[in-house]
């Protein structure tokens, strides 16, 4: 059960050091897409998902302490 | 049929084959150097024969992984599969990408290998017996090492090549040729490979990464992007801007504010 968990605790790192930010992203992908998708194929749905992602890592960065 | 090899060259150099060959081969060095540093130590700790069984047999467990996946992967990369394959990559890049950040702002120190080696030799010890002997704690740790650390080559490739049947191949091929240059190094130096530019290299993969997976999800999605397949490339430059912007504000915080 501990190789167990263990191997899942190094899975998951692979994509989350920080729970809240990982928790962030993908909320913001599930209502981003959401929401864009209401103009589909629209030319600037694609970077208005990419400034939210970007708003997301900054204030990870920068925004907060840890 | 046959191309002429240098024809073949150039056709790889111009093709959608480098972006997926660099992309996996650049991260792979960064994370086959880390790996030999746990075995330069482990080898010298507890027998070189134990520290080449067990990195060979996490090679084989990496590249079983890599069989299982990756094709698999590129024939089901339609909607929700490529936002949850996005979402992955996005996580994935942004947290090198991060932490890369935080290195080139001075608030973690860089990743130094000398001082890493020294660290796990200390942890196996120093080997009296004979060089070659067999000893399961080294093989454990040497096969450990190397899956830890390949894992996230084994998702990197996985995952660059899903897009299409054909980049897999490229991926593979750029972290083998990763590999090879590690172990060639390795045994030349005998020692740790200090001069790789790793935080480099893990902050410009983790933006490539972040925005394939930004694009990947967006075209999952059905959202537009402008100029295509190009706008990957502009997203690469975006978040490898932010984290340049990100670093020297971080820079210029008061020690009591940073993050």
């Amino acid at each position: 059960m501990s190789l167990l968990r263990r191997c899942a605790s190094e899975l998951i790192g692979l994509f989350v050091d920080d729970g809240l930010l990982a928790a962030l992203i993908v909320g913001w992908v599930v209502a981003g897409c959401l929401l864009l998708r209401q103009w589909p194929g629209a030319v600037w749905t694609g970077p208005m998902f990419f400034l939210g992602l970007a708003a997301i890592f900054m204030f990870g960065l920068v925004g907060r302490r840890r | 049929m046959f191309r002429a090899p240098a024809e073949s060259v150039a056709v790889f150099m111009v093709s959608e084959n480098l972006p997926a060959f660099a992309t996996a081969g650049l991260a792979s060095l960064v994370e086959f150097t880390e790996a030999l540093t746990v075995l330069l130590a482990v080898g010298a700790g507890r027998g070189w024969r134990s520290a080449i069984a067990g990195g060979g047999a996490g090679l084989v467990v990496l590249i079983g992984l890599v069989v299982l996946f990756g094709p698999g992967l590129a024939g089901l990369m339609l909607g929700p599969a490529k936002i949850a394959v996005g979402t992955l990559l996005v996580l994935f890049g942004l947290r090198w990408l991060r932490k890369a950040t935080r290195r080139a702002a001075g608030i973690l120190p860089q990743r130094d290998e000398e001082a890493a080696l020294r660290r796990h030799s200390d942890r196996f010890g120093r080997n009296s017996g004979a060089p070659m002997r067999w000893d399961g704690i080294g093989f454990i740790a040497a096969f450990q090492a190397v899956v830890v650390e390949g894992l996230e080559v084994v998702f990197i490739v996985v995952a660059v090549g899903s897009p299409s049947p054909g980049l897999l191949e490229p991926a593979v091929l750029g972290a083998l040729a990763a590999l090879v240059l590690v172990v060639v190094l390795g045994a030349v130096l005998h020692g740790p490979l200090t001069r790789v530019p790793q935080n480099t290299l893990k902050r410009l993969i983790g933006a490539v990464l972040a925005g394939l997976g930004t694009f990947w999800i967006g075209d999952g999605a059905g959202l537009g992007w402008p100029g295509d397949d190009a706008a990957i490339l502009g997203l690469g430059l975006g978040f490898y801007a932010l984290s340049v912007l990100a670093a020297s504000l971080l820079r210029r915080a008061p020690a009591g504010a940073r993050p």
